[in-house]
């Protein structure tokens, strides 16, 4: 935990210290809820420069949560001035094994199945499933950066699952 | 064990042997599998923290000092003043504080109070007859948090205003003069004429009118990245928005008359341009630093 030394976290040492905690949990949690087209990187510099400027009213126990809170507001207000999209970054599988062109097809009609089943996800259904599956984190350590129960993150994820099962297999 | 629970385990990497066994089992289980393992290709892109954090150095740095062409144009002030000060230091020392177009500074003074200036603004004020005579001038907007004392007193070009400890804000701009009190009492000399402000009260003139106003508000609003208007007239709008944004707006698509209430954001001028366009359906074009505005209409 943060040290209670610092009564705000006009720190220089104490802020670099939160952005290599929290840099990477608040960039996956907006590209994991809105997509790659809101630059996740350049909202998370947005959120940790208004926490600068703010520094003298933000106490480090409350900075997580300050900072999640501004990197949503600022993504959201994104939004209303622009059309969502989304669209995930695919990596792409260099996978070199000789496959029949008919399993090529299926894999190209699941990929695309899954990638629409994704996007119909809620916002927060995507976040935990995402963060869970994709970043292999419990449901414990979801709960935290979320601020939320952990049943609520179990609930969560497993209605994704079960969600993106019918969607996908058309059940 | 449920099956709901069994799968819950699993999505929690918290199966046993014998559990994963039984999980394997289930109908549905290569779905899951499969539908984990495809997830994977939409990972978010690797944050490299240590190059994003060096960026970050940057913006910030960009955000708290001023440019590089006004840097050296101010250590050539900064000179001067040296050179001005050990040739008049038993006589006077002004201070004074400018903030550019699109920057807002913050200082404290000599007996700790704290002033943050708006944009294109300038205070000044002499540090050695501190703290006996704690005078300012001001010209452009800022907002005082004043520390216990003597008299404080703050002079603009339309009025003056004196405090003893309390928190307020001045905007003098041509053709618009406002004084907010946030907190204690605060008396305004305009034109000649007294008037006693307390918190919560404003005092607002455009030209010839004045209006008497209250707020709710603990700070001025441009802290928090915006402003607000209230029926102001829109060239005043206009002016703001120059200066907050260090652009220049040409086009004078409604008469001097047309009154505004809006807010706009500090933080994205396509955002800020919609906010103060719209309600008069108003379209704008952006050129670099220049907009112009247009009437839809015409």
């Amino acid at each position: 935990m943060p040290t209670p030394l610092n009564k705000d976290v006009c720190n220089e040492q104490l802020f670099s210290k939160l952005y290599r905690r929290y840099s990477k949990d608040l960039h996956d949690f907006i590209f994991y809820k809105f997509g790659e087209q809101f630059d996740p990187e350049d909202k998370v510099h947005e959120a940790f420069i208004k926490l600068w400027r703010n520094c003298k009213k933000v106490s480090p126990d409350k900075a997580k949560s300050y900072l999640f809170t501004v990197i949503n507001n600022l993504t959201l207000n994104d939004i209303k001035h622009k059309k969502v999209v989304l669209k995930f970054q695919k990596t792409i599988k260099t996978n070199l094994t000789a496959e029949s062109p008919q399993f090529v097809l299926e894999e190209k009609e699941y990929l695309e199945k899954f990638e629409t089943a994704l996007a119909n996800l809620t916002e927060a259904q995507r976040v935990a499933f995402m963060l869970n599956r994709v970043e292999g984190k419990r449901h414990k350590e979801i709960a935290e950066i979320l601020n939320i129960s952990r049943k609520a993150v179990e609930k969560r994820i497993y209605s994704a699952l079960e969600k993106l099962r019918e969607d996908i297999e058309g059940i | 064990m449920k099956k709901k629970d069994l799968i819950s385990k699993w999505l929690d990497f918290n199966l046993d042997d014998s559990e994963l066994e039984a999980f394997n089992k289930l109908d549905a289980s290569g779905s899951y599998h499969k539908i984990s393992e495809t997830a994977k290709l939409f990972k978010s892109p690797a944050l490299d923290n240590e190059k994003s954090y060096l960026l970050l150095q940057e913006k910030l740095k960009h955000q708290r000092k001023t440019r590089p062409l006004l840097q050296s144009i101010s250590a050539i002030a900064a000179i001067l003043v040296v050179c001005l000060g050990t040739l008049y230091f038993l006589n006077s020392s002004t201070t004074s504080h400018h903030a550019q177009n699109g920057i807002t500074t913050e200082l404290r003074l000599p007996d700790s109070s704290e002033v943050i200036l708006n944009a294109e603004s300038l205070l000044t004020y002499d540090a050695n007859d501190w703290p006996e005579k704690r005078e300012l001038s001001l010209k452009g907007e800022a907002y005082f948090k004043v520390a216990g004392g003597s008299t404080f007193s703050v002079s603009t070009p339309q009025g003056t205003i004196r405090v003893i400890g309390t928190q307020f804000k001045v905007k003098d701009r041509p053709g618009f003069f406002e004084v907010v009190c946030y907190e204690g009492r605060v008396e305004v000399v305009f034109n000649n004429k007294k008037q006693l402000l307390a918190a919560g009260q404003s005092f607002k003139s455009l030209g010839s009118e004045i209006f008497a106003e209250s707020t709710r508000a603990e700070y001025p609003e441009w802290l928090d990245q915006k402003t607000i208007f209230k029926s102001v007239p829109f060239h005043q709008v206009v002016s703001e928005l120059e200066r907050q944004y260090d652009i220049e707006i040409t086009g004078t698509p409604v008469d001097n008359t047309t009154a505004f209430t809006g807010t706009f954001s500090h933080e994205n001028l396509e955002t800020a341009l919609q906010a103060i366009t719209i309600p008069l359906n108003l379209s704008y074009s952006i050129n670099g630093k220049n907009v112009v505005l247009k009437n839809n209409r015409q």
